[in-house]
């Protein structure tokens, strides 16, 4: 048998290289020459040396004149595209309503997410200004109480100078107490303001910039203070504050050692003024007495670590600190709380940080995105189904020699154009709409055109839109050839229908979680509102007592009482919306002596239970007419339980080694958190733990009228220090600010998504009315009623709604549920409002898109079929 | 004034080869001419890159050949000399006789 030897060939993949990287006007002649090369080499030198040969010549080639691509056509462009944007603009005019639609559409939901994002912005970059800030900390404490594991940011004050002055990691350190409201009065000028008390090297550890006076020494004596810029003004006017001197409480005289400018509202710390804890200690019995106690814990401590210390590592370390100074503390372990999560991540649940805050950012973060995919959805939307009249367009410029590509300009700088409109009206949205969310918490945030970040994100969702948006013409309709589309051969394809009713179920879906959301915020908020708070906060009027109103109670409250619109007034150790006081020195028979129970005390007189309305389920009330009560005690229902008697009255327990006498059980008081079961607590009779006076006026009196009557009598017992008064109701309600303020902004947002994808419902079912228009005539004439239409017409968009109804119902039940875990105290989700929200939306839906069909349905069949 | 144009001296040889050849001027003719008459290691991209450049200059000018059996039914391109591209050499060969001529007679005698 005979082979014929194959002609010899040149590597094919060097072939292939040559072909990908040569210019295609040059490939044919280069690929010849190689090849003939080729075949010469192999007589010349045989094959293998050929085909080393071939391939030194493929890399060879590889040089600039062989890569470059011709030039085409180095025609100006300009015109063209000049064109394209009159074009595009004369078709925004042509349909304005469904421009308006469009763009207004885009630019609400564009505006809510950049207000969304700078508020983002805004909670993030909290305390940011503390250029130590990473290595400052809180010190924190985890306790186990009650078989409880709770989280305290109060710890002991010897704290501080153990840790600065035995720990080498600790490079400064300082005690802080909460805000206090103090008098401070200049001359005739008085004026109440929050402070803290704070160590030396409080003003060297944090940022707050000073402006006048020494950073190092502002602290360091007892007796002064220092101001804010604003505080410094109001006391002092123009003069220099500087060493003037202050008198605190009309009893102590300070000087002015310092001025920091205002505080920023993003520091979680607040204060008008600074005083030197120092002062505070030799100003109150109570710290004295405790400056060596590890057992007390009545302020805070913060630390900043020297610069490689690890946190972790120095919580570890100091972790048993308080149990091994004081060896009688029980399942006490100190910890850093780091600066950067006071603001987001400040909630410790079983001894593990839960987040906080930070959950809130997530969630409208979330939520902003969705208003904006909504509102990016409904855009592509309306656009796709728009750009389907222009295909003739794309025929005659086809014909007229339009390029593909040019094609693909044309329709993406034109989509672009309008979604950049939609953005200018975004941003004067933003501006307009600012000042009215204040009350949503948004009242610290500006819009400034310097915001890079946020300008940047909103270009990149604009082009990012209108790259989308305008890629179904671009890409779609340009494909085909001329001839079919002006032939009238062009058929729709199924795929853009499809894509169409895959964007409206999100986008509903999306609107219905929302609104089921907001549901459940607000059916929470009522369930804890609704709770029996074991006292009466209507009516109820709180004064912070000063030390002159304390030494003259009995002739204010006579003449409080005299007055006639009052009906009982009593002093308390903390008003009634929140606990000052904890102990775990109580004891009582049967009392496990391992166990470390703190009950919540609060202390006040006679006439407490009128005052409060308290509703007693055993006993009495505190009364005048027994000589022993001095020694009484009132328990909660909760610490009855805790404490454990069968019959309770008359019998006794211990605070500390004082004897005191059960004589009444009162029905649990929500002081604190309203979301949360009522802790264990008593009501002690002490007439001099005062800090609060309760008034209680009479309830068919008008409280303005009432309280014009009691500011003069209260003026007359405080002369030299302001009346300084609030409702409880309002304390009360203030507990609900966070959940309030998320259900109106849930509110908002689900409004703003309702109503975004009605106006991309409303457009979509003009387009599709105006499409069958022909077909609505024809079935007319065939005897259709109006009804048959108008059912034709809506069926498909309600069957849409309710697949996403389907859809949205469990994510968003599962994420409600989530949401609720938070709560200790929580409503159920219950299945109507799922229902009801998903028949309003129906009905909606059916509104939205009847206009449409009803007026497609009455047109006389005459017009439209004859137009052509 | 419009910029006058130099030649390289590969350039020069590839110019005066490719007004040799004539009608057969296509790259691999040239590069084996070249081989053949100079005796230099010359490669096919190095002949291309030049002519490329000639035809940027206006030297030559090119145009598609037929299709042939050989190489695999690819057209060749072939160069021509253009008007000014003869023009160009008959310069440089004017100037080089005219620099030999202005050489001191020693120079001439050794290179005699």
């Amino acid at each position: 048998m005979s082979t014929i030897d194959p002609k010899p060939s040149p590597p094919r993949w060097a072939t292939r290289i040559l072909q990908w990287y040569c210019a295609p006007h040059l490939i044919e002649e280069i690929q010849g020459d190689l090849e003939e090369e080729f075949d010469f080499q192999v007589k010349q030198v045989g094959i293998t040396k050929a085909r080393l040969d071939y391939i030194r010549n493929v890399v060879g080639f590889i040089r600039p004149f062989a890569i470059k691509r011709k030039n085409k056509s180095t025609v100006n462009n300009y015109g063209m595209i000049r064109s394209y944007f009159t074009i595009g603009w004369r078709n925004l005019m042509r349909s304005k309503a469904y421009s308006s639609i469009n763009i207004g559409g885009l630019a609400v939901g564009m505006a809510f997410a950049m207000i969304t994002g700078l508020w983002i912005q805004y909670e993030m970059n909290f305390d940011s200004f503390h250029k130590n800030g990473d290595r400052i900390a809180l010190i924190m404490k985890n306790t186990l109480y009650n078989d409880e594991r709770n989280t305290q940011d109060a710890t002991p004050f010897p704290l501080q100078e153990e840790l600065k002055s035995n720990y080498p990691e600790v490079k400064r350190a300082a005690k802080v107490s909460w805000s206090n409201e103090a008098n401070l009065k200049v001359g005739d000028n008085s004026i109440n303001k929050s402070g803290r008390y704070v160590d030396p090297d409080f003003l060297e550890m944090f940022s707050f910039p000073v402006i006048q006076g020494d950073v190092k020494t502002a602290l360091k004596d007892p007796k002064s203070i220092v101001l804010t810029e604003s505080l410094a003004r109001s006391l002092f006017g123009y003069d220099d504050p500087l060493g003037k001197i202050i008198r605190i409480n009309n009893r102590h005289d300070v000087q002015v050692t310092a001025i920091v400018s205002d505080v920023p509202a993003n520091s979680t710390l607040q204060f008008d003024f600074l005083g030197p804890y120092e002062f505070e200690a030799q100003n109150s019995d109570f710290i004295s007495n405790n400056r060596t106690n590890w057992g007390n814990n009545f302020l805070m401590n913060m630390v900043e670590l020297k610069e490689g210390v690890s946190m972790e590592a120095f919580s570890e370390k100091i972790s048993k600190l308080n149990m091994e100074k004081d060896n009688t503390l029980k399942n006490q372990f100190l910890f850093l709380h780091p600066l950067e999560k006071w603001h987001l991540n400040n909630d410790y649940k079983n001894w593990v940080n839960t987040g906080g805050r930070i959950e809130y950012v997530r969630l409208f973060g979330i939520i902003g995105i969705f208003v904006l995919l909504i509102a990016c959805i409904n855009f592509m939307n309306l656009s796709t189904a728009r750009s389907q009249k222009r295909a003739k367009e794309v025929g005659v410029r086809k014909t007229m020699g339009s390029q593909r590509t040019q094609l693909i300009i044309q329709f993406l700088s034109e989509s672009m154009l309008t979604t950049f409109l939609a953005f200018l009206l975004a941003l004067s949205l933003i501006t307009f709409l600012l000042p009215s969310l204040k009350e949503f918490g948004f009242e610290n945030i500006t819009l400034s055109y310097d915001n890079g970040f946020l300008l940047i994100s909103g270009l990149a969702v604009c082009i990012a839109t209108g790259l989308i948006a305008g890629s179904y013409p671009a890409l779609y309709l340009s494909s085909f050839s001329p001839e079919k589309i002006l032939k009238g051969i062009f058929k729709r394809g199924k795929n853009p229908v499809t894509l169409r009713r895959v964007l409206v179920v999100s986008q509903f879906a999306v609107s219905m979680g929302l609104i089921v959301s907001t549901t459940a915020v607000f059916q929470q908020v009522n369930h804890a509102k609704g709770r029996s708070i074991g006292y009466n906060p209507d009516n109820l009027v709180s004064v912070t007592a000063t030390r002159e109103l304390y030494l003259n109670f009995g002739a204010l409250k006579d003449e409080l009482l005299n007055s006639g619109y009052i009906e009982a007034v009593a002093t308390t150790s903390s008003p009634l919306t929140s606990v000052y006081n904890k102990w775990s020195d109580f004891s009582w028979d049967g009392k496990d002596p391992n166990s470390d129970i703190a009950l919540e005390a609060l202390m006040t007189e006679w006439d407490f239970e009128k005052v409060a309305g308290l509703k007693f389920k055993m006993g009495r009330p505190f009364s005048i007419e027994h000589a022993t009560d001095s020694n009484a005690v009132i328990l909660n229902e909760s610490a009855l339980k805790v404490i454990g008697y069968k019959d309770p009255i008359g019998r006794t327990m211990k605070s500390g080694n004082r004897e005191i006498i059960i004589v009444g059980v009162v029905e649990d008081m929500v002081m604190l958190d309203p979301f949360k079961p009522v802790s264990p607590g008593v009501i002690l009779f002490n007439a001099q733990a005062v800090n609060s006076i309760l008034v209680r006026v009479k309830n068919e009196t008008d409280l303005q009228n009432t309280l014009a009557v009691i500011d003069p009598i209260f003026k007359r017992h405080n002369a030299t220090q302001p009346f300084n008064y609030s409702f409880v109701d309002d304390d009360f309600n203030k507990k609900f600010a966070l959940e309030n303020q998320v259900g109106k902004l849930a509110g908002i947002f689900a409004a703003l998504a309702v109503f975004i994808s009605c106006l991309g419902l409303f457009g979509l079912a003009s387009f599709m009315a105006e499409q069958r228009i022909k077909e609505i005539g024809i079935r007319k004439i065939l005897g259709a009623s109006v009804l048959n239409l108008w059912r034709m017409l809506s069926s498909e968009f309600v069957v849409l709604i309710t697949f996403s109804l389907l859809i949205a119902s469990p994510i968003t039940y599962y994420f409600m549920e989530r949401w609720l875990q938070n709560y200790h105290y929580r409503t159920e989700l219950s299945w109507w409002v799922f229902i009801a929200v998903g028949s309003g939306m129906v009905v909606i839906t059916l509104l939205t898109v009847s206009y449409h069909s009803v007026t497609a349905a009455n047109a006389n069949p005459v017009k439209s079929l004859r137009t052509e | 004034m419009k910029k006058r144009v130099y030649l390289g001296e590969f350039e020069e040889l590839v110019l005066l080869i490719v007004a040799m050849l004539g009608e057969d001027a296509y790259g691999v003719k040239i590069t084996h001419e070249i081989i053949e008459q100079t005796k230099r290691n010359v490669r096919l991209n190095q002949v291309h890159s030049s002519l490329h450049r000639l035809e940027d200059k206006g030297m030559i000018t090119s145009k598609m050949g037929n299709a042939t059996h050989e190489r695999g039914g690819r057209r060749k391109r072939i160069f021509t000399i253009t008007a000014f591209g003869q023009q160009t050499l008959k310069e440089m060969k004017a100037l080089r006789l005219h620099l030999w001529a202005l050489l001191p007679p020693s120079t001439k005698i050794i290179e005699a």
